[in-house]
């Protein structure tokens, strides 16, 4: 298990963490999610001993690791730049952590260690160790090349290589698959998926691709300036975002915001007016539809007009402005008739799913809207 | 397992103690080896310490002024400068004809241009006492092979290096022999920054002709190398040591006698260890001056681009 | 194309050809008097190449002075010296370009300081000192001065500062500590500035007379030129044959290194305008 105990780093008068707390256990995915800038690269090069926090703990194993540089923490990673050894042959960079690890600086010595039987077994143990990892990753064919004769995918598994072949505390994995083409990307993200299945170890994943993030992990942490605004599943995130910023993070389409005016428990907007099952004390709240959510409808009153039908296949989106001029996106699952460009639409949504936020504060508020009284063109 | 190593020490102190292990020798090798032996340069240069005497007489600015009123330091700063007048411009003409024409042929047979590259260099890597010793055979005045093609052509020869007037001269023209290949490398290394684009551009701005052309793109691109080259071939005419050592000793009679040979002999032979530092002193103010030109030149250089 | 380009061609080839030919003829006379008999050579014929390969010169030299031991001088000197140079230069450059310090501004300083500074000026200063030490007539004397090699540091922070700081961190990941990323992963990443440096050294310090002449009077432990200069001072000039053999013997190693590595040689005049 790791744990990270109220870290905060500065570097000089910048904050670049503030209070951050996260538990990752053992064998779980966990994904540390934010924009650039965020914090969540250094979180992970204080987790890694590359970076030492300001004040806080680093925990590993119920061990307390903030002073131990990285070479003393059994951890592995692989960076965005992949950061292989330039001037070594693929297996002599597989090659490297093991004997860093297991051999001592006599065992070590070049052309020395030729003489020292064990030095000797254990490097034909690397060996067989150094084959499997390639046979596993697919890059037996490889092994003789330098890093400068690869394609980018096959740096990528080499980098892989050189982690896995150890028997780390931790996988670290920085922005891993951000170098990558689309389409290798989605293959590379189901081979992680894979991966961790299959070792069972502990995977730490920085990005902020939030696709990435939503399909991979077990635990997901949202890092915004410094401070995690949120942490949970994907599930959480996506069905109870704590914040506006979250919920418009997360999600394949952007969420649809909608200002409202509150009296008690009676929303005001421009879709109409709705009955939350709970009174708010704030004056104004922002409803969070998500537009896989809406749909257009012909029951409710027309308070919408298509202005732009994207399709794609297997679904569509619709954009629609409403009366007040606000854009709206609906994702549209029945794909075999498409609204004209120009009409009018009534718009519904799935009233459970649907988010408050705060205005003043952005903050979720932990009601419901329970029922739609009427609808805006009614008014 | 154990998952980790524990520290013995805290980060900082762990830290500390690598950048000193990584840092500390070289330091250490450089103030014992540069900084301090410099400072004692120029403490010794106001004594009159001699090697292997007991005690020492602080004589201010004495050495100093013997150097610049007694003959032979006189003549030792004048020959150097003289030595370095000869050197300075035509090392660079010289090496900026040949890099101009290596550069020329460059653009339409790359070995060639390589053959030419490497023969005009070669001086620069060959040991300069033993060629030294060969200029001393083609210089000789009844057996050396300058001599018997001058002859050859009407010519009477000359005593190269045991004439007092032509001594300084023979030794500059060696010392041009073994600085020109050095400066062409540094001038095709600005030839070959110069875009390729100036040159059309000047093509039609009507300036087709080779000299047109140099004068309008190759002169002015090539400023701050010149004045970069310029500065180095100083530099290392100020050190001319080893021509001088071999050829002449100073000879005859003073006649090539210069700053770095007249440090040696005076330190090294006469063990006036006061006096010696007080010529090593004049010689590096030069050299400095030189350097810190350059390093205003670079800053210069790095500013146009 | 037309003949005012052909001409033009052939001049510059012309000349630079004429130019080569006059650079290089003290090394076609040095080869061509090393093989000629003392007939040939004090014969007031003039006679370009060789009547027939008169190595008897070489041998003569051999057994005039100790050549041979002349040139294991040089190559103890010359490894000795880059093998210190690299021990201190190499870490000291990697902390420089890689790590952030306290005292990293001043330390870089002092070495942009001590490339103004040419080894003429601490010449009597370590003189003295070796003097103090017992150390004159020594390898010591001949290796110690130069340890401490601003330019090499100074090259190899410029290589080192260019690795990417996540190759570094990958090592550290990979449980290499510090001193084992400086020869294990920054050095090998380094080798272009290393052949550069080594080219540099190496040529410097075999055809450096200056130093030995101060501290070394002792003949066994002359260096190639000191060892030169004490064969034709002991000859006054009437050996010439065997001189130039001398001379061959001693030039041929350098020139064949520089014939070999001339490409990164070059390329460290270029990078080194700094050195002058």
């Amino acid at each position: 298990m790791i744990e990270l105990r109220n870290i905060k780093r500065q570097f000089g008068q910048t904050t670049v963490l503030e209070d951050i707390s996260l538990t990752v256990e053992n064998g779980s995915f966990t994904t540390l999610l934010g924009a650039s800038g965020s914090g969540k690269s250094t979180t992970l090069r204080i987790i890694a001993g590359l970076d030492t926090p300001t004040s806080g703990s680093v925990m590993i194993n119920g061990q307390d690791v903030t002073q131990a540089p990285a070479a003393a923490r059994n951890i592995a990673m692989v960076f965005q730049s992949y950061a292989l050894y330039p001037h070594m042959d693929v297996r002599g960079n597989i090659t490297l952590p093991l004997a860093m690890r297991n051999m001592n600086r006599l065992e070590r010595a070049p052309l020395l260690n030729k003489l020292l039987p064990s030095a000797r077994q254990k490097a034909q143990n690397h060996q067989e160790q150094v084959e499997s990892i390639a046979r596993m990753l697919e890059i037996e064919h490889l092994l003789a090349r330098k890093p400068s004769q690869l394609s980018g995918g096959q740096k990528q598994r080499v980098a892989m290589g050189r982690a896995l072949v150890r028997d780390p505390v931790a996988f670290l994995l920085d922005e891993p698959l951000s170098n990558l083409d689309a389409k290798l990307r989605g293959q590379m993200r189901g081979e992680l998926i894979d991966l961790h299945k299959r070792t069972g170890k502990t995977f730490i994943y920085v990005t902020h691709d939030q696709a990435e993030a939503m399909s991979m992990s077990d635990q997901i942490a949202i890092f915004m300036h410094g401070v995690i605004v949120q942490k949970g599943t994907p599930h959480d995130l996506y069905e109870r975002p704590a914040t506006k910023e979250v919920a418009a993070f997360i999600g394949d389409h952007p969420i649809n915001f909608i200002e409202c005016s509150v009296e008690g428990n009676v929303v005001r907007g421009p879709l109409g007016i709705f009955v939350l099952d709970e009174a708010v004390s704030c004056q104004n709240v922002v409803i969070g539809v998500r537009p896989e959510v809406m749909e257009l409808s012909s029951e409710t009153a027309v308070n919408g007009k298509v202005e732009r039908v994207e399709y794609f296949g297997s679904k569509a989106t619709a954009s629609l402005s409403l009366s007040n001029g606000q854009m709206i996106q609906v994702v549209l699952e029945d794909t075999s008739t498409l609204p004209e460009t120009g009409s009018a639409c009534g718009l519904s949504f799935e009233l459970s799913r649907a988010h408050v936020f705060d205005a003043q504060t952005g903050l979720r508020l932990d009601v419901k809207v329970a029922a739609c009284v009427q609808d805006a063109a009614a008014e | 397992m154990a998952t980790v190593t524990t520290p013995m020490l805290p980060r900082r102190v762990h830290n500390a103690l690598t950048d000193l292990a990584l840092v500390g020798p070289a330091t250490l090798a450089m103030l014992c080896l540069i900084f301090v032996p410099a400072v004692l340069v120029a403490v010794l240069s106001f004594t009159d310490y001699q090697f292997g005497a007991k005690a020492f007489n602080w004589i201010g600015l004495e050495n100093y002024v013997e150097l610049f009123t007694d003959r032979t330091g006189k003549r030792a700063v004048f020959n150097t400068l003289y030595y370095a007048a000869i050197v300075i411009p035509c090392s660079m003409i010289l090496s900026l004809l040949v890099a101009m024409g290596v550069h020329q042929v460059a653009s339409w047979n790359k070995t060639c241009a390589n053959i030419f590259r490497t023969s005009f260099f070669l001086p620069v890597a060959a040991t300069l006492v033993a060629m030294a010793t060969v200029w001393e055979m083609l210089l000789h005045p009844t057996l050396g092979l300058v001599n018997i093609v001058l002859d050859m052509i009407g010519i009477g020869g000359e005593r190269w290096l045991s004439d007092r007037k032509l001594v300084l001269t023979t030794l500059a023209a060696i010392g041009v022999w073994e600085t020109v290949g050095y400066n062409m490398v540094l001038f095709l290394a600005g030839l070959a920054s110069i875009p390729r684009h100036l040159y059309e551009a000047a093509e039609i701005d009507g300036a087709d002709r080779g000299w047109e052309r140099f004068w309008t793109v190759t002169w002015p691109m090539l400023g701050p190398t010149t004045l970069f080259v310029m500065v180095i071939t100083a530099t290392r005419s100020f050190r001319v040591f080893e021509t001088v050592a071999t050829l002449t000793k100073g000879g005859p009679a003073f006649a090539s006698d210069t700053l770095v040979y007249a440090m040696y002999r005076e330190g090294f032979i006469y063990f006036k260890a006061g006096y010696a530092s007080a010529i090593t002193m004049v010689f590096f103010i030069f050299v400095f001056a030189l350097t810190m030109l350059k390093v205003v030149v670079a800053e210069r250089k790095v500013h146009y681009r | 194309m037309n003949a005012r380009t052909y001409t033009s061609r052939a001049l510059t080839v012309f000349f630079l050809t004429i130019g080569a030919a006059i650079l290089l003829l003290p090394f076609f006379w040095m080869v061509s008097l090393s093989l000629k008999t003392p007939e040939e050579i004090f014969s007031p014929e003039l006679t370009f190449f060789p009547g027939s390969f008169y190595f008897d010169n070489y041998i003569k030299a051999f057994q005039q002075v100790p050549l041979h031991r002349f040139l294991l001088n040089g190559v103890m000197v010359c490894g000795g010296i880059l093998f210190f140079q690299m021990m201190f230069a190499v870490p000291c450059a990697y902390a420089l370009a890689q790590r952030q310090f306290a005292g990293r501004t001043i330390v870089f300083g002092m070495v942009l300081a001590g490339l103004l500074v040419p080894y003429h000026v601490t010449a009597v200063p370590i003189f003295l000192g070796l003097a103090q030490l017992q150390l004159l007539n020594t390898y010591a004397a001949l290796v110690l001065p130069f340890v401490a090699s601003v330019f090499g540091i100074f090259l190899f922070r410029q290589f080192m500062a260019t690795l990417p700081p996540d190759l570094i961190d990958a090592a550290r990941v990979d449980g290499l500590s510090e001193m084992a990323i400086v020869w294990r992963i920054a050095f090998p990443a380094a080798w272009p500035a290393a052949t550069t440096f080594a080219i540099f050294s190496i040529v410097a310090h075999w055809n450096d007379l200056f130093w030995p002449m101060i501290v070394i009077s002792d003949a066994d432990l002359a260096t190639p030129p000191q060892g030169i200069l004490f064969f034709r001072d002991e000859e006054s000039g009437s050996d010439v044959g065997p001189l130039m053999a001398a001379a061959t013997v001693v030039t041929t190693p350098l020139v064949l290194l520089f014939l070999i590595a001339q490409r990164w040689f070059i390329q460290g005049v270029t990078m080194s305008g700094i050195k002058g």
